[in-house]
């Protein structure tokens, strides 16, 4: 017998289960279906070594859109949020021992960063940030809802567009000018404007450029740096897999049905509109709503039967860039790790880049499909922010590699992985003296392994490049942007829509919501 | 005292020239004032060997407005266009692709490397075409300002909206994707074969200092793909008698329709009494005074240089320091004792009457900017070359020829400091001679002369700075209205009665004269002279 549903979300990613749990809510019939036995796709807890695990393979959660995911009641799912915002530390540069690093974090009451000689900066850091404030409450608005309508817009978009238009104007002159400048500039140009320390520039570029291939002389950088800046706020407690597991509690309680192990095999369609899905295993389900949450090829080309997935849906997918540059790496320790330069044992995360080129040169190595010989490193010390992650006296570390690329010249032989991993001890052994030798225990997810293990296109972990031209309206294409697709009943409400890459919940609430007014 | 002048335009660069002539043609009284001995600024032509004459900077004519030409007459004084026959590109393996002005011949070629791509060729040089259709009104105007609370403004912004809208989805996906794209993304939603896409990515890059890998690039292939000679998209031309020849026209018509133009008169700086431009000294301390004063000098040199900052507002002044230059490109211009022959096509041909480029691969163009972003010239640059001589018999004496290569990257901050380029001068001008050996075997033994000219040069001799041919970067942040500072975007100044007519204004570089052209109708229909 077919089982039938009002709604069928495939995947059961932070996307997935926002958009799964907006549906049932709203008393739909949903269920949700995962190839993985577990839900939370990459932010689900991973057990890499005995006794050993990580919260999720995500560094930054601080952007999950908590507006748009207010309705589904995550606090009593148990869900938290940190008080302070997350520091970040950069050690002081291997040639120059006598400099001090950098600890750069915000506060309630702005930035903060031990600049040291560099106390100019501090006029040049309050100059960036109280633009980006000013900027700030127009941007969350633009990512807080659905792009504009711009093939047939109804005379009420048009009315919300001049709306928005009123909006940029009220900036004043100097701020909108600012913000159509800054936006498409290489972060290298705007933080050069405004800041002289080396590491600083490089802790506030970093971050922000781990979705894209591109190093921080590319265009477009400068607004990536913008949109982190609009967005990132304090990290939830416990990490990715408490924010998984409180929205799959939330999905849950809210009825949804979770079909795990099992992927979907192909979409079945009728007359021009989606009916259902076939299961890996053979079973048919019935159901007059589709929304995938996985990427625009897989979903167009793997899931849709041959006549449907030609032309404009066809061509979308093949277009949409998932080009992954991050290895992940996770490390089981025996005692606690030391960062360099500081006594601060409660750090939680530092990066390895003390300035931009060394960004702009792992980016390089992507370009050519190298295997990076100094690739710059995220650490995030997974003990500290969630205790299951290793036995007491203890650490876990993950580790995200950047400037990897997900196919080499040659093939990721085992030599290739032995040579980027003794690469990456070097660079760690400077971000923590003794951290190697205290390693019992990791595992390293190439981009390869990633789309194997999770199923994402390319390696890529937040859905798709993020760059000026897979944003907004352009996410993942002009057409498609508004979560609906030219086949009835089938929705595309992933990280690869808006707001999308790591403004988590965001595309789910939105793509649910657009299928609940439709 | 004599009368003052109407205008007195600083710098006879080919957009000064153009301002010149369209105020003369007004009937406006007007003096021009260049420095060198010659006109043109950076579209020259110079004997610079006895018995050769090259086009010193600016190569080809591609982007000069039809309708310049048409309104300053300047065919009747002397201009005439030869389109180039053809873009030929020889692989260091002795293959080669040609691509023709017939579009059969080209697809032939094509085909010889991929078949899907030969199909795709031609839909491709549509949309572009639409595409230039759609910019053309945006170049050919002044940039809208989206500041203004006018109603012409906000019309004309909603008018450039409609125009959005009028377009199918499938173009208005294009045009996003244009402006966002880096080129080789862009071009690689439509080709397969890195051979044809190598090429064509380059115009992405031109003057810039941006990969063909680097966002916003697509961009720019699209200005460089609305060069049009009499109208026909994407024909690109020489002058006969070099470049220099347009500027000698464009100098001919102000001439006729009564402008004075001294040579040989730098001048030290831009008069400013009480925020007003009230002429200028010249460095052999001469007065003149004028009722307005023009500028075609790049915006660092009109304002930090000659008007100087205490008679600029503090934020104008912040914005023109901003402003980025970062010449990315140098010239290297060989006179020949016969006509060089390429491994890949022997002999004399065709091939030889067009643009040839030194660009065999995405990855190695993408390589010769790695080199550039860390401080260094190009080990193995991109290299334009063009043979002027093949078509154009009255630069070089019988049998000999003038090669002329635009190279890129040079950049002009390397690493040693800008000032030290003259000591590396000789090893940039090898690197590019090693390059051009790789396809013509016997080039070392051909050259009679070399000149070459780092960005260093660039800013010495024309006074372009940081050696930009472009009067700043041509990317996305320094377009429109935020040429060349944001709210300074009409041809105006923070002082009074002193106006910008150079390619540092919208819609900028190339030989193009529409600044000039603007400058000069924004002045006239707003009565400023």
């Amino acid at each position: 017998m077919t089982k039938r549903y009002d709604a069928l979300v495939l995947g059961a990613g932070l996307e997935g289960l926002a958009a799964a749990a907006t549906l049932a809510q709203a008393g739909r019939a949903v269920a949700c279906i995962d190839a993985l036995e577990q839900p939370g796709g990459v932010c689900a807890r991973r057990t890499f070594h005995a006794d050993h695990s990580v919260p999720g393979l995500l560094h930054e959660l601080g952007a999950t859109r908590r507006a748009l995911c207010a309705g589904l009641d995550l606090a009593s799912a148990g869900l938290a949020w940190n008080e302070k915002e997350t520091a970040l530390w950069v050690p002081p540069p291997v040639e120059d021992p006598e400099a001090r690093g950098l600890r750069f974090a915000r506060g309630e009451d702005g930035w903060h960063a031990a600049l040291g000689s560099h106390a100019a900066d501090t006029d040049g850091l309050a100059r960036l940030f109280g633009f980006i404030e000013r900027v700030r409450s127009l941007a969350l608005e633009i990512l807080d809802e659905p792009v504009p309508e711009l093939f047939t817009p109804s005379k009420r978009e048009l009315f919300a567009l001049a709306q928005k238009a009123v909006r940029l104007r009220r900036l004043g002159d100097r701020d909108m000018l600012e913000l159509l400048r800054v936006i498409p500039s290489p972060a290298s140009d705007w933080l050069g404007e405004h800041i002289a320390h080396p590491g600083l520039r490089a802790v506030l570029a970093a971050p922000a450029l781990a979705g894209s291939v591109h190093g921080p002389r590319a265009p477009g950088t400068a607004g990536l740096v913008l949109l982190r800046a609009c967005t990132l706020e304090r990290e939830p407690v416990g990490g990715g897999a408490a924010l998984a597991g409180a929205l799959a509690d939330s999905a849950r309680r809210a009825g949804v049905e979770f079909l795990l192990g099992q992927g979907v095999r192909e979409l079945r369609v009728e007359a021009g509109s989606v009916r259902g899905a076939l299961l890996a295993g053979g079973e048919s389900l019935d159901a007059r709503t589709v929304v995938s949450t996985l990427d625009p090829a897989t979903t167009f080309v793997d899931l849709l039967p041959f006549p449907h997935s030609s032309d404009q849906l066809g061509r979308a997918a093949r277009q949409w860039r998932t080009r992954g540059g991050i290895a992940s790496l996770s490390l089981a320790c025996s005692s606690e790790p030391a960062f360099r330069g500081t006594d601060d044992v409660s750090l939680v995360r530092a990066i390895s880049a003390s300035q931009l080129d060394e960004l702009e040169l792992a980016a390089d190595a992507l370009k050519y499909s190298d295997v990076p010989s100094a690739p710059w490193l995220d650490v995030v010390v997974a003990s500290r922010i969630d205790p299951q992650a290793a036995p007491a006296g203890k650490a876990t570390l993950s580790v995200h590699i950047h400037g990897v690329p997900f196919d080499v010249q040659g093939g990721w032989t085992d030599a290739a992985r032995e040579t980027l991993l003794e690469s990456v001890w070097v660079g760690l052994e400077h971000l923590a003296p003794g951290l190697r030798s205290s390693v019992v225990g990791h595992e390293l997810l190439l981009p390869s392994d990633l789309a194997a293990n999770y199923g994402l296109r390319g390696g890529h972990l937040l859905g798709g490049e993020l760059n000026l031209d897979q944003l907004w309206i352009q996410r993942p294409s002009a057409a498609l942007a508004r979560y609906r697709t030219p086949l009835a009943g089938l929705f595309l409400a992933g990280s690869s829509s808006h707001p999308g890459g790591n403004l988590f919940g965001g595309a789910g609430v939105l793509g649910a919501r657009a299928v609940l007014s439709s | 005292m004599a009368k003052p002048w109407d205008a007195i335009v600083v710098g006879g660069g080919h957009n000064g020239l153009v301002c010149a002539a369209y105020l003369a043609k007004a009937g406006r009284r007007v003096l021009v004032l260049e420095r060198r001995h010659v006109l043109g600024g950076a579209a020259v032509s110079e004997e610079v060997f006895p018995g050769f004459t090259f086009s010193v900077c600016s190569y080809v004519v591609s982007l000069l407005r039809p309708w310049i030409i048409r309104e300053l007459e300047l065919s009747r004084f002397g201009l005439e266009l030869i389109p180039l026959e053809a873009s030929f590109l020889p692989l260091p393996d002795g293959r080669s692709l040609c691509r023709w002005a017939d579009p059969g011949l080209t697809r032939d070629e094509i085909a010889a490397f991929s078949k899907k791509d030969a199909d795709v060729y031609s839909e491709f040089g549509r949309a572009m075409s639409k595409m230039g259709q759609f910019a053309k009104p945006v170049i050919d105007a002044p940039a809208p300002d989206p500041t203004s609370l006018r109603p012409g403004e906000l019309l004309k912004l909603l008018r450039l909206g409609r125009h959005f809208q009028d377009a199918t989805p499938d173009e208005i996906e294009l045009r996003l994707k244009l402006f966002t794209m880096s080129a080789v993304d862009f071009l690689d939603e439509w080709f397969e074969s890195d051979v044809l896409k190598a090429p064509m990515s380059v115009s992405g890059i031109i003057g810039t200092f941006l990969g063909i890998r680097s966002p916003g690039t697509a961009y720019v292939l699209l200005h460089h793909y609305m060069g049009e000679i009499d109208g026909a998209f994407r024909s690109w031309g020489f002058a006969r008698g070099g470049t220099g020849a347009v500027s000698n026209a464009i100098a001919e018509s102000a001439r006729h329709f009564g402008a004075t133009i001294r040579t040989e008169a730098p001048i030290e700086r831009i008069l400013v009494e009480n925020g007003q431009a009230r002429g200028v000294l010249l460095e052999n301390g001469e007065e003149i005074r004028a009722k307005t004063v023009v500028s075609g000098c790049d915006p660092r040199r009109t304002f930090l240089g000659f008007v100087g900052a205490d008679h600029l507002p503090d934020d104008f002044v912040e914005g023109c320091k901003r402003y980025k230059y970062r010449g990315s490109s140098g010239k290297v211009n060989l006179a020949l004792d016969a006509l060089p022959q390429f491994s890949s096509r022997p002999g004399d041909g065709l091939h030889l009457r067009g643009d040839i480029a030194i660009a065999p691969s995405t990855d190695y163009l993408e390589r010769a900017y790695d080199d550039a972003k860390y401080g260094d010239f190009s080990r193995r640059p991109y290299i334009n070359v063009v043979i002027p001589s093949t078509v154009d018999p009255t630069v070089a004496p019988p049998g000999k020829h003038v090669m002329s290569c635009f190279v890129q990257y040079a950049p002009y901050d390397i690493k040693e400091g800008p000032s030290h380029w003259p000591e590396r001068r000789e090893a940039f001008g090898d690197a590019v001679v090693d390059t051009l050996a790789e396809y013509v075997p016997n080039i070392r033994e051909l050259i009679l002369h070399r000149q070459v000219l780092t960005p260093w040069d660039l800013e010495q001799e024309f006074g372009l700075s940081e050696g930009n041919i472009f009067h700043g970067e041509l990317s996305l942040e320094q377009l429109a209205f935020h040429r060349p500072v944001a709210g300074w975007t009409r041809y105006r100044t923070p002082v009074q009665r002193l106006w910008l007519a150079g390619s540092g204004a919208h819609p900028g570089g190339g030989v193009m004269g529409t600044p000039g052209a603007l400058c000069a109708r924004t002045m006239l229909d707003g009565g400023a002279v």
